[in-house]
């Protein structure tokens, strides 16, 4: 058996474009503060433009930002055979035995799908209000199962004609005690309260 | 084979079996990203099959088998360190590592039969990488599946993987998948039965061209597998 502690981890699913890598720049910072040790695993679709990304911010060392590909299969790598995901866990893991978190970012989801509870702890969905206002009303799994709902990009609602009180309303309603935040990732109004669910629901703080 | 022995055969061929195939190409999307070479696939898979995964793999895995059956573990880390020097590109090095492990981390806590834990053992501690062929043939010894058996295993499944990594970089259809297939059939056993009677000292692929896409995949501006 493993005799290494398991870190808690954390996935990130939603769509392409909804905010994942803006909220990952937004989080690490302030679980930094915290005086958390994070390390970050990006599913690229294409390129390594994600990991790239966060490496260019600077706030986390190169070697703690991997970048796994999908082989054209976002979801399968997070869903039905995360391995090669698990593969760079366990890498981390070893490389880093100080660490207290590990987020994962899918490739860009569509709205049925979920994280394979083997791979992450706990499972947050990024939707936004410029991706349409109806996506909680049509109540997929990432809206319904995630362990925490994100509408990001709350100011674009005025220019887009998003509803975003109808917004939330539908998602509690897909959701019952689940909990639903609003974010702006340019900014960073929300993310306190993304923070301290984290801290919450995987540090036990 | 008996009937238990079978089962066990599809479910480890099944691509639902969680072994990260889905992220490896072998350098095939390297082939196909070149636009300006036209890719005969179904050459290129008998190429692959033929001076690669069967003088390779196959090779390695024939020999990992009769040290399984022999309990001789020291001996599969060997086999496994010296698989691990005759793949030259170090993403398909990788490759076949990932996937091996993986289905190692897969089984961990539910194979408990002391020839499998052993090795895993032996992997953690750092004795050998545990690439995917020695893997399999531990767990084909176990389950009690055939090693001619197993072998067609290992060539099949490579096959599948290939043709869905083509049929996802947009150059197969799915029914031309499903005839080159059928085609590959009757190729497969004499490839096979070649391994079973090759030196552990014979090991060696000989596709040049195939090298060298799989080593200047890991220069890809734009990719989506990681071999
Ligand atoms: N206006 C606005 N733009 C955002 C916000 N969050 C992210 N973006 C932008 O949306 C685009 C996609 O974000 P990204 O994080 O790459 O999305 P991902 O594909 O889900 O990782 C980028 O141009 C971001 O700068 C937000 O809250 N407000
Ligand atoms: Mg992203």
């Amino acid at each position: 058996m493993t005799d290494y502690a398991e870190v808690p981890r954390l996935g990130i699913g939603g769509p392409v474009g909804s905010g994942k890598t803006a909220l990952i720049e937004q989080v690490v910072p302030y679980l930094q503060r915290q005086g958390r040790q994070v390390a970050v695993i990006t599913n690229d679709i294409l390129t390594q433009e994600d990991a790239q990304r966060l490496r260019n911010r600077g706030f986390l060392s190169p070697e703690r930002i991997v970048g796994v590909e999908t082989g054209a299969c976002p979801h399968t790598v997070i869903r039905e055979d995360p391995t090669m995901n698990l593969e760079a866990v366990r890498q981390l893991e070893e490389q880093f035995p100080a660490l207290d978190l590990i987020i994962l970012e899918s490739g860009g989801d569509n709205l049925a799908s979920t994280y394979s509870p083997e791979l992450a702890d706990a499972f947050v969905f990024v939707i936004d209000v410029a991706g349409g206002d109806d996506i909680p009303r049509k109540r997929g799994l990432g809206v319904t199962r995630s362990d925490l709902l994100i509408i990001n990009k709350v100011d674009l609602a005025p220019y887009v004609g998003a509803n975003i009180e109808a917004m939330t309303q539908d998602a509690h309603h897909a959701r019952g005690t689940r909990p639903v935040l609003l974010t702006n990732c340019k900014t960073g109004l929300g993310i306190q309260d993304v923070g301290e669910w984290i801290e919450r629901e995987l540090l036990f703080v | 084979m008996d009937d238990t022995a079978f089962i066990a055969a599809l479910q480890l061929t099944d691509s639902f079996f969680p072994s990260g195939a889905v992220t490896l190409s072998h350098g095939l999307e390297t082939f196909l990203s070149d636009q300006s070479t036209a890719i005969d696939l179904s050459q290129l898979l008998h190429d692959y099959l033929e001076r690669k995964i069967a003088p390779c793999d196959l090779v390695a895995y024939a020999h990992a088998y009769q040290a399984a059956a022999e309990g001789d573990v020291e001996r599969l880390h060997q086999i496994d360190r010296y698989l691990n020097v005759s793949l030259l590109p170090q993403e398909l090095r990788q490759g076949s590592v990932r996937s091996g492990r993986g289905t190692l981390e897969t089984l961990r806590r539910i194979v408990e039969e002391p020839l499998f834990q052993t090795f895993l053992a032996g992997v953690d501690a750092g004795k050998s990488g545990g690439h995917l062929p020695i893997c399999l043939a531990i767990l084909h010894s176990i389950w009690r599946i055939p090693q001619h058996r197993g072998g067609c295993m290992l060539l099949y499944a490579f096959m599948v993987n290939f043709l869905s990594a083509a049929i996802r970089l947009g150059h197969l259809g799915h029914r031309q998948a499903q005839g080159l297939l059928i085609h590959f059939r009757p190729q497969l056993m004499p490839l096979v039965e070649q391994a079973l009677e090759s030196q552990l000292e014979e090991i060696g692929s000989f596709v040049p061209l195939a090298d060298i896409r799989a080593m200047q995949h890991a220069h890809l501006s734009v990719r989506l597998f990681s071999s």
